[in-house]
C-alpha cells in the first residue's frame, strides 16, 4: 500500500463517519424539535381545557 | 475545572431524566421499559450506535492497530459489526413474530419452555452485571489516574449517576440522555480526532509505519503492519466477532430498543446507520490515527506507554495538548455511561418482564412492575459497583477471553430456533452445555498460549451450531411460529389494538 492509497483509505473512512454522524444529529434535531412542539401543542389544549372551559372566558358560544 | 466538567455533566444526565419523567410521566411499565414502543429512528440510531461504543472500542481498538498495524482497527470493527448482521433479521423476525412481546426470553420461555428461559436468564443477568461493570472499571482506571480521584470513589459516584437516571425515566431517559452523549462523543471522534491526525500528519503515519514494517531493527517491528489482512489481525476479527456475538445477541438493551422503535422500519434503518456506517468509523480510526500514530512515533511499553492500552490517550493527548486529555477523559466517561446504560436498561426489562413473574404473587413489591423495576435496578447498581471495585487491577482481557466462551454458547438455540420449526428443547439444551463444556476444553487443552483462548471462543459458538442441526435433522418436532402471535408480554397486558407494525408501515 502506498502513502496516497493509505491518505484516501483514512479519508474516505472519516468521510463516511461524517456523513452517517450527519444524517443522525439531524434526524435528532428534526425528532426533538418535533417532540417539543407536539408536546406544547398538547400541553396548550389540555390547559385551555382545564382553565377556560367552551362558554366561559373564551367566549366559546360565540363560534 | 475538569472535575467540575464531569460533576455539570453528571448532574446534566439526572436532570434530564427528572425532566423527562415529568414531561412524559411513566404511564405504564410498557412507557418505562420500551418507551411506549414509539421512539423515531434518528433517536434509535443515535442511542444504539453510542452504546456500542465501549470504552474498550475506543481503548482496545487504538491498541489493536498498535499491536497488529493498520488491519487492527479493521479488525475490531469488522468482528464488533458482524453480530449485528444476525441481530438485525432477529429483531425484526421477533417483531413481526410477537408483536407484543418485550424480552428476547420471552420467545425462549414460548419456544423452549420455562426451563430453558430461566437458565438464560442467569446467564443475561450475569452478562448485564459484565457489561456494566466492565464500563464503570473503565470509567474509573481513566478518571482516577487522570485527576487523582481514589479509584472506589470513581466507580459508586458513576454507578449512581446511570442507576439514577435510569431509575428516574426508565428507557426513554436512557435514550435521551444517550443523544446528548451522541452529540459529544460526536464532535471528539470526528471534528477533534480529524485535526489530531493533521497535527500528526498522514503522511508522517505512513512513514513510520513502513519503518515499523521494513526494519528488522525497529524496536517494535511487525512486518505486517502496512498489510490489510494480516493473519495476526484476522485472529483477532475472528474472536472479536465471536465475543461480540453474546454481547449483542444476549443483551436485552438492544430488544428493548429494537422494541421501542415506532415501527419495523425504523428499527431497521437506525440498526443499519448507527451500528454500520457510523460506528464501524470510529475502531478504524482508532486503530489508524491513534494505533498506528503510536507505532509510527515510537511509542513503547516502559517509556511512553505504561501498558499498550494507554496508546490511545498518550497519542490523542500529545497531538492535541490543549484541551485534548479532557476532552479523551469526558469521551471514556461518556462511552462507558451509555454501555453501561443500555445494559441497565436491558437488565430493567429481564428482572421485569421474566424474573417477577417467576416469583410468587402478591407481596407488595411485586404489585407494580415499575416499582420492582425500580428497585431491582437500585440493588443492582450496588452489586455492580461492588464488581467494578473488587475487580481493580484483574485483567479484563482473561475476563474477556472466558466470557467470549460462555455468552457464545446460547446463541446458535436462539437464532436457529427463531428461524427454523425444528429445533427442540433438549436439542438447544444440549447444545449449549456442550458448547460450554467444549470451549473450556478446548482452551484449557491447546498448549499454545496465543491460540488457545481463540480456539476455546471459537468451539464454543460453532459447536452449538452443529448439535443443533445434527440434533434437529434426527428430531421430528415441528414448532408452530403462529402460536407467537397472541402472545402478550405480562406488561402489555393493559395495551390493546392491532399489530403496532400494521399502522406503522
Amino acid at each position: 500500500m502506498g502513502p496516497e492509497v493509505f491518505a484516501v483509505l483514512v479519508w474516505t473512512v472519516f468521510a463516511v463517519g461524517w456523513a452517517g454522524v450527519l444524517v443522525i444529529a439531524v434526524a435528532v434535531i428534526r425528532e426533538l424539535a418535533l417532540l417539543v412542539i407536539t408536546k406544547r401543542r398538547a400541553g396548550g389544549s389540555a390547559a385551555d381545557t382545564v382553565q377556560h372551559r367552551p362558554g366561559e372566558e373564551h367566549g366559546g358560544e360565540r363560534s | 475545572m475538569s472535575l467540575l466538567v464531569f460533576a455539570v455533566f453528571g448532574a446534566l444526565f439526572v436532570l434530564v431524566a427528572v425532566v423527562i419523567a415529568r414531561a412524559f410521566p411513566v404511564g405504564d411499565p410498557e412507557d418505562f421499559l420500551v418507551a411506549g414502543r414509539s421512539l423515531p429512528f434518528g433517536i434509535i440510531s443515535a442511542s444504539v450506535m453510542i452504546s456500542w461504543i465501549w470504552t474498550t472500542t475506543l481503548l482496545g481498538a487504538a491498541e489493536a492497530g498498535y499491536l497488529f498495524g493498520i488491519g487492527g482497527g479493521f479488525a475490531f470493527a469488522i468482528g464488533s459489526v458482524v453480530p449485528f448482521f444476525v441481530f438485525i433479521p432477529l429483531a425484526l423476525r421477533l417483531r413481526r413474530l410477537m408483536p407484543y412481546g418485550t424480552t428476547f426470553l420471552e420467545f425462549v420461555r414460548e419456544r423452549y419452555g420455562v426451563g430453558l428461559q430461566r437458565g438464560l436468564l442467569v446467564l443475561t443477568i450475569l452478562l448485564a452485571l459484565y457489561i456494566s461493570g466492565e464500563q464503570i472499571i473503565g470509567i474509573s482506571y481513566a478518571l482516577s489516574a487522570s485527576y487523582q480521584i481514589p479509584y472506589a470513589a470513581v466507580a459508586m459516584i458513576s454507578t449512581l449517576i446511570v442507576v439514577l437516571y435510569l431509575t428516574i425515566a426508565g428507557l426513554r431517559g436512557s435514550v435521551l440522555n444517550d443523544v446528548i452523549q451522541f452529540f459529544v462523543i460526536a464532535i471528539v471522534v470526528f471534528v477533534l480526532l480529524p485535526v489530531v491526525a493533521t497535527n500528526i500528519g498522514i503522511g508522517n503515519i505512513y512513514e513510520g509505519l513502513a519503518q515499523v514494517a521494513g526494519n528488522p531493527d525497529n524496536e517494535l517491528y511487525n512486518p505486517d503492519a502496512l498489510t490489510l489482512l494480516a493473519p495476526a489481525a484476522i485472529r483477532y476479527c475472528l474472536i472479536a466477532l465471536v465475543i461480540s456475538m453474546g454481547f449483542v445477541l444476549l443483551n436485552q438493551g438492544y430488544y428493548s430498543k429494537a422494541r421501542a422503535a415506532i415501527s419495523s422500519k425504523s428499527l431497521l434503518a437506525a440498526y443499519l446507520l448507527g451500528t454500520v456506517i457510523a460506528w464501524a468509523p470510529v475502531p478504524i480510526l482508532f486503530g489508524v490515527v491513534l494505533g498506528g500514530g503510536g507505532l509510527a512515533q515510537g511509542m513503547t511499553t516502559g517509556e511512553e506507554l505504561r501498558v499498550t492500552t494507554d496508546v490511545a490517550s498518550a497519542v490523542f493527548t500529545q497531538a492535541l495538548p490543549t484541551g485534548g486529555a479532557l476532552a479523551f477523559s469526558l469521551m471514556v466517561f461518556m462511552a462507558g455511561m451509555t454501555t453501561a446504560g443500555n445494559a441497565l436498561a436491558g437488565f430493567q426489562a429481564l428482572v421485569t418482564v421474566d424474573l417477577r413473574r417467576s416469583l410468587p404473587a402478591g407481596r407488595w413489591l411485586l404489585s407494580s412492575p415499575t416499582r420492582f423495576a425500580r428497585l431491582s435496578t437500585l440493588v443492582f447498581g450496588v452489586v455492580v459497583a461492588i464488581f467494578a471495585i473488587v475487580l481493580q487491577g484483574a485483567s479484563l482481557l482473561y475476563i474477556d477471553i472466558l466470557s467470549g466462551i460462555i455468552f457464545s454458547t446460547p446463541i446458535a438455540a436462539l437464532v436457529l430456533g427463531l428461524l427454523w420449526r425444528r429445533p427442540s428443547t433438549p436439542v438447544a439444551a444440549v447444545s449449549i452445555v456442550l458448547g460450554l463444556l467444549g470451549g473450556i476444553g478446548t482452551y484449557l487443552a491447546v498448549d499454545d498460549p496465543n491460540l488457545d483462548y481463540f480456539y476455546g471462543n471459537v468451539v464454543s459458538l460453532g459447536l452449538p451450531f452443529l448439535v443443533v442441526v445434527v440434533g434437529t435433522v434426527l428430531s421430528k418436532r415441528d414448532y408452530d411460529f403462529d402460536e407467537l402471535k397472541e402472545y402478550r408480554s405480562p406488561t402489555a397486558e393493559a395495551r390493546s389494538g392491532p399489530d403496532p407494525d400494521a399502522e406503522g408501515l
